[in-house]
């Protein structure tokens, strides 16, 4: 085949790519062409980017009871500074970038984190906080250290090990 | 009417025999035999014309006076062979690009469906509504850890 076949071969194999909506749509949310997926876009975010059209097309599955209630927890989250929901986004992503095994892990650690007394949470928080400051290899030297075992049970300690992967990387 | 030789025997003594390669003695004692025996008499007979008529075939064909090659024989030979290099070539420079178009326009088609969708057949959104709910699920969770990360 010629050099210009081939490159009509391309070009049709492009071009079908191109036009198949198939091939292009239903893509997890979030995700977008090149496989990166942009910082803090939940699907949260994206519901709020639809026109209210779609918005309300979307709605129109839940019972109205169920879409009043969905209503409100985005109100409430939209309530929220908006540090601390670009915090949140972060947490999403980082999470939701996870094998499911280990997000499985995560989400374990946060319900046995929230069946904590609110001292020991103020604890592991204040730790999290200080590991989330450390480049990834000080912080494995951090939780191996004497002063780390000392300050909290091997319960707690599994805790702040199993949320480590939503730390965001230094 | 059955012949009293094998079948194989029978056959074989008759092309030798039409082609006069027996040795004197068996020509002439299956030259007895097929006196009486009227199938191999049959055989032989339809053996000898097959042959006579093959033997006017080969002769015209192998007449060298029928078939003297003209001395731009080559020529026209390779010409002809060009010319039908150049169809073949032709077709696919054709070709290739008309199968562009139609995947092109079958692709477009296929595209139509979507951007003139009735409201019936109106494409769900992406963005399920369960997403979001799983979100915000997600969201409650993660706020427990306040503001530690």
């Amino acid at each position: 085949m010629s050099g210009r076949n081939v490159l009509v071969a391309f070009a049709l194999i492009a071009g079908l790519l191109a036009c198949h909506p198939t091939l292009l749509a239903r893509r997890p949310p979030g995700a977008r062409a090149g496989g990166k997926a942009p910082a803090a876009t939940t699907p949260i975010d994206e519901f709020e980017r639809m026109p209210p059209a779609e918005q309300q097309r979307a709605l129109e599955r839940l019972s109205p009871g169920q879409r009043q209630k969905l209503q409100e927890r985005l109100r409430r989250f939209n309530q929220l500074p908006p540090e601390q929901q670009q915090t949140l986004r972060n947490l999403y992503n980082r999470l939701h970038q996870l094998p499911a095994s280990q997000q499985q892990s995560v989400r374990k650690a946060i319900n046995r984190f929230s069946n904590q007394v609110p001292d020991r949470q103020r604890a592991m928080r204040d730790e999290l906080r200080s590991l989330a400051a450390l480049p990834e290899q000080d912080r494995e030297a951090r939780m191996a250290s004497q002063e780390f075992r000392n300050r909290f049970n091997r319960r707690e300690q599994g805790i702040v090990r199993d949320m480590l992967p939503v730390l965001p990387g230094r | 009417m059955r012949c009293a030789l094998e079948r194989d025997v029978s056959e074989e003594l008759i092309v030798g025999y039409c082609a006069r390669t027996l040795d004197p003695e068996t020509e002439a004692a299956f030259g007895r035999h097929i006196d009486s025996c009227t199938v191999c008499c049959q055989l032989v007979a339809a053996q000898k014309a097959v042959w006579t008529a093959l033997d006017g075939v080969m002769c015209e064909a192998m007449d060298e006076s029928q078939v003297t090659l003209s001395p731009d024989f080559d020529q026209r030979l390779f010409r002809r062979i060009q010319a039908s290099e150049n169809r073949h070539r032709w077709l696919w420079r054709a070709l290739v690009p008309a199968a562009a178009c139609a995947a092109l326009a079958a692709g477009f088609l296929f595209r139509q469906p979507d951007a003139a969708s009735t409201p019936a057949a109106r494409p769900q959104p992406t963005l399920q509504i369960d997403q979001v709910e799983h979100a915000l699920d997600d969201m409650d969770m993660l706020n427990q850890l306040g503001a530690a990360i």
